[in-house]
């Protein structure tokens, strides 16, 4: 029994840091309506702002952490609050891409101000040791949780005994009661950013010299605060501390079962993605209800292209890409991955923008692609084309997997599932030999077309121009097909197809599958033209970016996936300029989260945008779902 | 029994009884109206039947059989149709094609195969009902429009086809000339007649527009405070002390 405390005690710990920045989490998804993506994202800033002060500049540690503290509550807050109200009223896709957007601009500046390694973060903390009852106990460990544990007691108590605290409760506790509260909600809800974005960040620099300083991973800590919320129902703050004691704990106690097992050695480090997908898989109908959504909807003018201009662009295009090898030179292999992305964004956007659904793992379905044709047609040694069709085949159940929440959820909740998905996949399954195995990664043949030479990269890229040809005609039979119009109908109001006959269920099913199979096509693809690919060629982040860049690609069925293609990887191969590239994933987090906020139906952009010459295409019609379903249960209330 | 049949339902949200104990009966081949003031409790009681609200008691039939256990789009397979008081249309879907989904959805139903390769009966069948309906409720013009870019009363019309075109025998309609002119009013009017006495469908009328009410239906259910309180052929509805006492200083359109 003596041999489990230390890990009780360290799970403990951790556990109350993932508390703290989860009850931030719940504070200002309760009182806003925004569940922030970013928010392990502000704990990054905070803890490189209080490496910066303190080992930097040699600012002493308690004013470092004052500074950081009201630079967080202040600053941070203020544009948090403000950019909450710009989404007011925006669908829950929209408000999804922003704070992903936010999450994956600060994870690039970061990354690119201090570069990608981790730094060392010195402990500030007196880390005297000594005995409880035999056990070694950390005079470090025993401040951490103190202080998280005071931090969020001292939020309840605020909570309870001061004016604009009980204001919160009520929000916290009825978010319809903001407006009847008489209290000024600009200011609760002013107030409850900054006490969140300040937990956040005191999570941060709490955490920082247990785990080091690595802009991934505090970013990500975003997802221990998710599995500690989803155990707190995402609104009971105590609760909330609680789920982060529980995910700290299962994954401090799982470091010393797995350890037996190779195989399992990625379990504790996903644990809160388990907690988080199992608590939204088993959840009863009804516990979760999304906040803040709003029926409002742009109406769809979609602007229609002619005929003939469609063709000709079309044909165009295909001149382009056709000549692509005579004007790329060196860069030909970027081309070639470019197009493998222009497949992955197609099928993303068949999940995305014509059924409506928000999909975080959608680099998952690639992997599983890459891996299943690597399998077969490099060690099973079946032909190519077949392999290739059998790795997209054998994806679908995977879809169907993911699937299965989004049966049961809907918007933000199938969102945050999905996340939790992709990362426990990348963090279990990757190391295991059925994907990319112990050594991280798998070889896979290039096709043999007799005279016709693929091992050179022009004679590849003709074979990826066919495949993502054959991919994107299938997606546009598709979206033509019968099962386009029911996907196009489900997102624009899954309720009347229901009510016409169609189950929605099995429409969300198939939508899935079909997109994890073109995915996965493609990312067979790109394993057979890299040769040798690992699994840090699909990382859970990726799915982030693809669904950011898409988002900021505009609307076009073709149009989309090209730019988004070009956007992500062709460009930074021509801007010889590294600064620029560094830079290039906050540009393109600033842009999503400025095409969230114009999105919103409140705003009247369109016009004033149409009168520029340029136009908003990223409609998103997912958070009708659930908020449509409510709206019609509620008209009938007298 | 022919048609709707609703026995004693009963429907609750928290403390609060929406509906206490209606029934009524909605024949095939005729129109049946349902009214009330505001908050009567008439959206729910379609909610209630075509599954999106489960009801504490009370039971559901058409054509005799049970409803209660069934799905939305299982009761909507049996044949109950509806539109909504504040229209789900598919607005980026053309109105042809939101015609077309009206028969589709049904075809699709709950079958995984039929969602992508149709029958080959089907669309043939599609294209003719799609055709024959656009023409009835005479939206042929804007049939390749877009259905969100629509005026109110082109988009109730469109709501209407689409479930028009649906296999369905009894349509529960939400007030369906909310923000109809007079002439609009009476061309859907006319529309609904045709629809009942050429197909034989039965239809179950919300409607706060009394003259609509007062010539299409053969018989009038009225509702207050999720009561029964009177029903009768309209003559009778328009004499009745209950109902005027019910309207009275509420908003007797």
């Amino acid at each position: 029994m003596r041999d489990f405390f230390p890990f009780i005690i360290a799970g403990l710990v951790t556990g109350s840091v993932y508390g703290l920045a989860a009850t931030g989490l719940v504070l200002s998804y309760q009182t806003s309506g925004i569940f922030n993506f970013g928010h392990g994202a502000i704990a990054a800033v905070g803890a490189y702002l209080f490496f910066q002060l303190r080992q930097e500049w040699g600012v002493p540690w308690p004013i470092a952490g004052v500074v950081v503290l009201v630079i967080a509550g202040l600053v941070i807050g203020y544009v948090f609050e403000r950019l909450a109200r710009g989404l007011e009223g925006t669908s829950t896709a929209a408000r999804v891409v922003a704070t992903v957007g936010v999450l994956i601009a600060i994870q690039g500046l970061l990354t690119a101000t201090y570069g990608p390694a981790a730094r060392d973060s010195r402990t500030f903390l007196p880390t005297h040791v000594f005995s409880i009852g035999g056990v070694n106990v950390g005079l470090d460990q025993v401040i951490v949780f103190l202080v998280a544990l005071g931090a969020t007691a001292a939020l309840t108590q605020y909570l309870r005994l001061t004016a604009t605290g009980s204001a919160m409760r009520a929000v916290v506790d009825d978010s319809q009661l903001l407006d009847l509260a008489g209290t000024n909600p600009t200011r609760v809800r002013r107030t409850s950013w900054a006490i969140g974005s300040a937990f956040a960040a005191l999570s941060g620099v709490l955490l920082a010299p247990a785990i080091g300083l690595d802009p991934l991973l505090l970013t990500l800590l975003v997802i221990q605060a998710f599995g500690a919320a989803a155990i707190g129902r995402f609104s009971s703050l105590p609760l909330t501390f609680g789920g982060g004691l529980v995910v700290g704990l299962i994954a401090s106690l799982s470091t010393k079962y797995v350890s037996q097992y190779q195989v399992l050695s990625g379990f504790p480090a996903a644990v809160p993605f388990i907690v988080l997908f199992v608590v939204l898989v088993f959840a009863r109908r009804g516990w979760l209800a999304e906040l803040g959504t709003s029926a409002a909807r742009k109406v769809g003018r979609r602007p229609h292209a002619s005929r003939r201009a469609r063709i000709v662009g079309v044909v165009s295009l295909i001149a382009v890409v056709a000549a692509a090898p005579f004007f790329a030179g060196p860069r030909l292999p970027v081309y070639s991955t470019a197009l493998v992305f222009v497949l992955v964004f197609a099928s993303l956007r068949l999940l995305v923008v014509t059924s409506g659904q928000v999909s975080l793992c959608h680099a998952t379905f690639a992997a599983v692609g890459a891996t299943t044709f690597a399998h077969l047609a490099g060690g099973a040694g079946l032909p190519w084309l077949l392999a290739l069709l059998l790795a997209g085949l054998l994806a679908v159940p995977v879809g169907a997997v993911v699937a299965v929440p989004a049966i049961r959820l809907s918007g933000l909740f199938l969102a945050l599932a999905t996340f939790g998905f992709g990362i426990l996949v990348e963090r279990l399954v990757f190391p295991m030999a059925i994907m990319f195995g112990k050594g991280g990664q798998v070889t896979a043949p290039r096709p043999d077309l007799g005279v016709f030479d693929t091992n050179t990269p022009k004679g590849f890229y003709y074979v990826a121009v066919v495949i993502v040809i054959l991919g994107l005609a299938g997606i546009h039979a598709a979206n033509r097909s019968r099962l386009g119009r029911l996907l196009r109908g489900m997102a624009d109001s899954p309720v009347a197809l229901a009510t016409l006959g169609t189950s929605v269920n099995i429409t969300r099913v198939i939508v899935f599958c079909l997109s994890a199979f073109f995915a996965a096509v493609a990312g067979a693809l790109f394993a057979s033209f890299s040769g040798t690919v690992g699994g840090v060629s699909f990382p859970s982040f990726l799915s982030l970016t693809l669904v950011v860049v898409l988002a900021i690609a505009g609307g076009g069925e073709l149009l989309a996936p090209v730019v988004a293609a070009v956007a992500l990887q062709i460009v930074p191969s021509y801007v010889r300029n590294a600064t620029f590239n560094d830079y290039l994933p906050v540009l393109f987090g600033v842009s999503a989260v400025a095409v969230a906020v114009l999105s919103n139906p409140r705003l009247d952009v369109d016009a004033r945008l149409r009168a520029l010459g340029t136009r908003v295409h990223w409609r998103d019609r997912t958070s009708r779902i659930a908020v449509r379903a409510r709206a019609v249960g509620a008209e009938g209330r007298p | 029994m022919n048609g709707l049949e609703i026995r004693e339902m009963r429907v609750r949200f928290g403390g609060l009884t929406a509906v206490d104990g209606v029934s009524l009966t909605a024949p095939g081949g005729r129109i049946t109206g349902l009214i009330g003031p505001n908050g009567a409790g008439k959206t729910t009681i379609f909610n209630a039947c075509t599954g999106l609200v489960r009801p504490e008691s009370g039971q559901v039939r058409l054509d005799g059989e049970d409803l209660m256990g069934l799905s939305v789009p299982a009761r909507a397979r049996r044949g109950v149709g509806r539109t909504f008081q504040r229209m789900e249309l598919f607005d980026s879907l053309t109105v042809a094609e939101n015609v077309r989904l009206g028969r589709e959805a049904g075809q699709a139903g709950g079958n995984a195969v039929r969602h992508v390769v149709a029958r080959r009966s089907d669309g043939e069948q599609v294209r003719a009902v799609t055709e024959a309906t656009l023409e009835l409720c005479d939206i042929t013009h804007i049939a390749d429009r877009t259905a969100g870019a629509l005026s109110t009363g082109q988009r109730r019309l469109v709501e209407l086809a689409r479930t028009l075109a649906g296999r369905f025998s009894m349509l529960l309609l939400d007030e369906p000339s909310s923000g109809l002119d007079r002439y609009e009013t009476e061309r859907f009017a006319e529309i609904l007649r045709r629809a009942v006495a050429d197909r034989g469908l039965g239809i179950l009328l919300v409607e706060h527009d009394m003259s609509l009410v007062m010539t299409t239906c053969e018989h009038i259910y009225v509702v207050d405070f999720g009561r029964p309180i009177f029903d009768g052929t309209p003559i009778q509805v328009q004499t009745s002390e209950a109902v005027r006492a019910a309207y009275l200083g509420s908003d007797a359109a």
